[in-house]
């Protein structure tokens, strides 16, 4: 059925594939682009990640203006406003952005600082209130595959004065250009790939049943679900799996082009606050929250969640599931698929296992229900509900 | 073959299309009766402060001078407050910035703010809409959605508010004493 009114963009162009890399010069090139500032963390850095982007970068007249590669995992205001003022300095007009969701929302705000022209990022909060501004050409390089930060509208910083994650919500985040790179991600430890796989799985199931899902982010979801049913283990158990490494760089990418367009809810909105209260890693939260979520939305979602189960467990599975069945099925699936990676690589599936405190639950309740993501949680939630969430998921 | 005739008038020397008397008068309508919902929803936020310890709790949470607007474009009715010691002020929307306000909560058009006000749809369905675009700090604008809905399911009668609202939250006082209420505060203000 079709929403009454919504709305959708995916405007990035994508390069995937072999040799990916190598066409970043010519896509620079027709942006009118000739000096990019890269940007990276250190980790990328050591690993030599970075040198092989740089490499391919260098060709066709294109030089590099600047590095930076110190962008830490929990970036703030006061790096973006610090890269904004390297960008100046070095004479740079572009900028090419290799790493994580950490870098990726850096660069996005480094972008939006630039195009602004602002000073400090913080003046430039909110949804949607951003009016197009100056164009700096932006290449997003994603090296994990979950954040699906390379295709949202949304980009996560740290206010530097108060240490609260803010969000950015505008059209004019989205890169002009994602490039998916199998050898982006080939060394990614088993865990990671396995907890950011989950954390895209997370953003196609929320995009596929939230308030503002629409029949555009539905067909990315779904094929992103698809694609991590298929893909997500193989690639965990295989790194060198190019295959199915680059199967899930696109599920990523395709679930962050999903849930931009219709929002992530409760999963979410409690994850962003675990994180915020308790470190708990992202991708982690979502892991542990995702099927007790599940279970508190199924009321409501029962009939969506069951049409899922057909792109994450496959046409015969869900054939010989009852269709009121199908709903409990999905999260009996999503648990099946988080027990064996959880055997694999070790991933917590409680938050007790995440060292979260019992202590901070009331804390990071009351955070949840101030996260955006809560808006369009399409069941009501108040802080007794995401209390007893919390209690479910400790153990 | 029929011809669309476009009546045009000059603005500012230049000649420009002229707006059909037909969508004058809706926007008219729908303009004023927004500027009603946004004083009767000002006031109803204020006595709701004093009635409702929800509502009291999540005023209590923003700090003194906070201020927070609701607007639907320029020419349109706005509402701006800010929080005192008393509860909420309202500011005078004519010499009021919006860009000055802490948290604005702009329509993007008079008709996405009518379909809020008129009771069609509630705050999420019109975020999910992109009905209307933010400024400030989003976790803000959480506590303010949480006072308006509170404020519809007492304004607005049960089978509007439980067509709109994900849950209708229990009430502390009946629809007729809190509209005595907030016409009393209006008469009194």
């Amino acid at each position: 059925m079709l929403p009454d009114y919504y709305e959708f963009q995916h405007s990035t162009k994508l390069l995937s594939g072999k040799f990916a890399l190598e066409n970043i010069p010519a896509e620079l090139h027709m942006l009118g682009a000739r000096r990019p500032m890269v940007l990276s963390d250190h980790v990328l850095s050591e690993i030599g990640t970075l040198s092989l982007v740089c490499d391919a970068v260098q060709e066709n007249g294109i030089a590099i203006g600047a590095v930076f590669h110190e962008i830490p995992a929990d970036s703030s205001s006061a790096v973006v406003n610090e890269i904004g003022e390297l960008y100046r300095k070095s004479g740079c007009d572009s900028l090419v952005a290799v790493g994580g969701g950490s870098v990726l929302d850096t660069a996005k705000g480094v972008r939006m600082l630039l195009s602004q022209k602002a000073d400090d990022i913080m003046e430039l909060l909110g949804c949607e209130i951003l009016t197009r501004g100056r164009h700096v050409p932006f290449v997003a390089i994603p090296t994990t595959s979950g954040t699906g930060s390379e295709s949202t509208l949304v980009a996560v910083i740290r206010n530097a004065k108060n240490s609260m994650k803010m969000e950015f919500i505008s059209y004019y985040l989205q890169p002009d250009v994602t490039v998916l790179d199998a050898r982006m991600t080939l060394t990614l430890p088993a865990r990671m790939t396995a907890s950011t796989g989950l954390d895209a799985l997370c953003h196609a199931i929320e995009a596929c049943t939230c308030l503002q899902k629409n029949p555009i982010s539905h067909a990315y979801g779904t094929a992103a679900i698809r694609m991590i049913g298929e893909c997500l283990e193989r690639a965990a158990k295989n790194g060198r799996d190019e295959e199915a490494r680059l199967a899930m760089a696109n599920a990523s990418t395709m679930a962050g082009a999903a849930f931009s367009n219709s929002m992530v809810g409760m999963v979410h909105a409690i994850g962003h606050a675990l994180g915020g209260v308790c470190h708990v890693p992202h991708a982690d939260a979502m892991t542990i929250l995702l099927p007790h979520c599940m279970e508190y939305n199924m009321d409501m979602l029962s009939d969506d969640y069951g049409e899922l189960l057909l792109y994450l467990a496959g046409p015969e599975e869900y054939a010989a599931v009852r269709a009121d069945e199908r709903g409990a099925a999905m999260v009996k699936k999503v648990r099946e698929l988080t027990n064996r990676l959880h055997d694999l690589c070790g991933l917590p599936l409680t938050l007790k296992e995440a060292k979260v405190k019992k202590e901070d639950f009331e804390a990071v309740a009351e955070a949840a229900l101030n996260d955006g993501a809560m808006i369009v949680n399409p069941k009501q939630v108040d802080l007794q509900d995401v209390i007893a969430i919390l209690e479910r998921a400790y153990e | 073959m029929s011809q669309l005739v476009i009546d045009t008038e000059k603005v500012k020397g230049t000649e420009s299309y002229r707006v059909s008397a037909r969508k004058k008068r809706s926007l008219a309508g729908k303009k004023a009766f927004s500027a009603v919902i946004l004083h009767f929803l000002f006031h109803g936020l204020n006595v709701l402060n004093q009635k409702d310890e929800r509502v009291r709790e999540e005023l209590s949470r923003w700090e003194e001078g906070f201020t927070v607007g609701i607007g639907m474009g320029a020419g349109a009715p706005a509402l701006y407050m800010k929080k005192t010691e008393d509860g909420l002020l309202r500011l005078f929307a004519g010499q009021t910035d919006p860009r000055d306000m802490d948290l604005m909560i702009q329509f993007k058009s008079v008709e996405a703010a009518f379909l809020v006000l008129l009771g069609q749809i509630s705050v999420a369905a019109s975020y999910a809409r992109h009905g209307f675009v933010l400024k400030g700090d989003i976790a803000r604008a959480m506590s303010v959605v949480r006072c308006m809905d509170l404020a519809e399911a007492y304004l607005f009668p049960r089978f509007l508010s439980k067509r709109i609202l994900k849950e209708v939250p229990e009430k502390q006082m009946g629809l007729l004493h809190t509209y005595l209420d907030v016409v009393g505060r209006m008469i009194v203000h």
